[in-house]
């Protein structure tokens, strides 16, 4: 089909983004069964984690019914014309009700699960790169008031992604974990799986995908109030609620993020400090392996309260404003400066932000 | 492609390097100068110049030139990369046991080579792809329409062929 070999061909196009990709299918006809081939996604998702020469890490920004993808990278190397793209409306949300504010669930392989309705099990699963959805039927359970926890994460063992629901609730002035089921990307069901724990509250519903488990922020009943002291994870190969990964100290405020091929933590250790800390790791569950990137002073930031979406770039780090809805900000620790990024939005405080990574991942 | 440059011509420049320890006879190092695509100056020695084949046959033709050489298929970043592997590629001729334990350079200038052609074509149409790697488009246009319409946001903002 071209004078170039077959396996050259294919490490060329590992390093196209997708939109690039999906044009390239027009090419000829090996080269949209190529492109379609779940063997050349997933060495494309690889080249795009671990390629030091290529940016495919973006922002999710849902502010209902607006969404919007930033290439945070290229906005803190300054590129700001193409940092900030305006995604169309998926095709599987529901756009139902004025008021509906759209939560981000869970973010794995370049999908992303999004609640947009007032039911919160009215969700759907969205390749933001690929613009393919897919809306999600409903699970059997019946969510407490409290509130739930989701994740969305892959299974190597069965090639598959999972999404991961389970009830918050409080139950005898303990709280508790309840009722876990789980969605299969291939069966397109829901069914129950075991465990409750108890003695346990989650900070930030929408766990992390790390390490083939998905993790949450906790704290423990038996600690001190304010304490953010366990990282509580989900085996997602073997839907289990496993035991706790290690933190380097205890955070009376904190968020969970991913950069890369490592887990990071920010956070302010106590209510009084003037400056939060981001803490990144690479090996799992070794508390030693956690170090400390940065101390960034909070009068360098624009912050009323906690960010819900945090990420380390190459540079520094990105977090949402929420003095000025649908403005990002940038910290560059080097240049000790803070940049303002403006994402589209209708001026609606309520919205939501993920990090992903730009894939092919399919939801056929 | 011998055209004259704005930039100044290095060829016959005779500097001697800084003698090495254990190298016999320190020979003065004829230079050569490459200019790429982005107009970016690469000052190598002719050794070096001489593993690439287009600087090869440009000296062919023109054996005592004393111009730039231009590289319009390649920018800098990659061309660095490139220069940096030929020269390693020179020493190891010159030492076969080193070369031996350091026979990953090779993938490594493969994948640098393979991302340099993927910027190329990031942007580019499917029309320029299909031209760039002489590939014959097998679709019907009833299919070919079919595809594009399918995913058209994916054609906008193509760069002129």
């Amino acid at each position: 089909m071209s004078k170039l070999p077959q396996d050259i061909i294919v490490d060329i196009l590992t390093y196209l983004p997708v939109k690039s990709l999906v044009r390239l299918r027009c090419v000829c006809k090996p080269w949209q069964s190529l492109i379609s081939d779940p063997r050349f996604v997933k060495l494309h998702l690889k080249r795009a984690i671990e390629g030091n020469n290529i940016n495919r890490q973006r922002l999710l920004v849902a502010a209902e019914p607006l969404y919007s993808s930033v290439d945070f990278e290229a906005a803190s190397d300054g590129d700001d014309v193409n940092a900030v793209m305006e995604l169309p409306y998926p095709s599987a949300a529901s756009r139902t009700e004025s008021f509906a504010f759209a939560s981000i669930r869970g973010s794995c392989d370049g999908l992303v699960c999004i609640r947009n309705g007032g039911d919160v099990h009215d969700m759907f699963l969205w390749n933001p790169s690929t613009r393919e959805s897919k809306k999600l039927p409903k699970p059997s359970s019946s969510v407490q008031k409290d509130g739930f926890l989701t994740g969305l994460g892959y299974d190597s063992t069965i090639d598959d992604y999972k999404l991961v629901i389970a009830c918050l609730t409080t139950a005898n002035g303990s709280h508790q974990i309840m009722a876990p089921e789980v969605f299969t990307l291939k069966t397109n069901s829901w069914r129950r799986i075991q465990g409750i724990h108890s003695g346990i509250t989650l900070e930030g519903c929408a766990g992390v995908f790390w390490n083939g488990a998905l993790h949450w922020l906790g704290k423990q009943e038996t600690g001190a109030d304010h304490d953010v002291d366990v990282i509580f994870s989900l085996d997602v190969a073997q839907e289990k609620f496993m035991g706790f990964v290690p933190l380097p100290s205890h955070f009376c405020t904190a968020v969970l993020s991913i950069s890369g091929n490592c887990l990071c933590i920010f956070g302010k250790l106590h209510p009084d400090e003037s400056y939060f800390e981001a803490w990144i790791t690479s090996e799992y569950g070794v508390k030693t392996s956690w170090r400390r990137r940065y101390a960034i002073p909070f009068d360098r930031l624009y912050m009323d309260y906690f960010s819900t979406e945090m990420c380390l770039t190459k540079k520094g780090v990105l977090m949402d404003h929420h003095g000025c809805p649908g403005t990002l900000q940038l910290y560059d620790p080097v240049e000790d400066a803070t940049k303002l990024l403006s994402v589209k939005n209708n001026r609606d405080p309520m919205y939501d932000s993920a990090v992903y990574t730009e894939s092919l991942v399919s939801l056929g | 492609m011998s055209s004259s440059t704005d930039s100044p011509t290095l060829t016959t420049e005779t500097t001697q390097l800084s003698p090495q320890p254990d190298t016999e006879t320190a020979q003065p190092t004829k230079k050569i100068t490459l200019k790429s695509s982005d107009n970016q100056i690469f000052e190598v020695e002719e050794a070096v110049a001489m593993e690439f084949a287009t600087v090869k046959s440009f000296f062919e033709d023109s054996p005592s030139s004393t111009d730039t050489v231009p590289l319009p298929n390649v920018t800098a970043k990659p061309l660095s990369q490139v220069i940096e592997f030929c020269k390693e590629q020179i020493k190891f001729k010159a030492n076969p046991d080193e070369a031996q334990k350091k026979k990953y350079h090779s993938e490594d200038l493969l994948d640098v080579l393979n991302q340099a052609v993927a910027d190329r074509i990031e942007n580019k149409s499917v029309e320029y792809v299909r031209g760039f790697f002489g590939i014959d488009n097998d679709f019907t246009a009833e299919e070919e329409a079919a595809l594009r319409q399918e995913h058209a946001w994916a054609y906008e903002g193509v760069d002129e062929d």
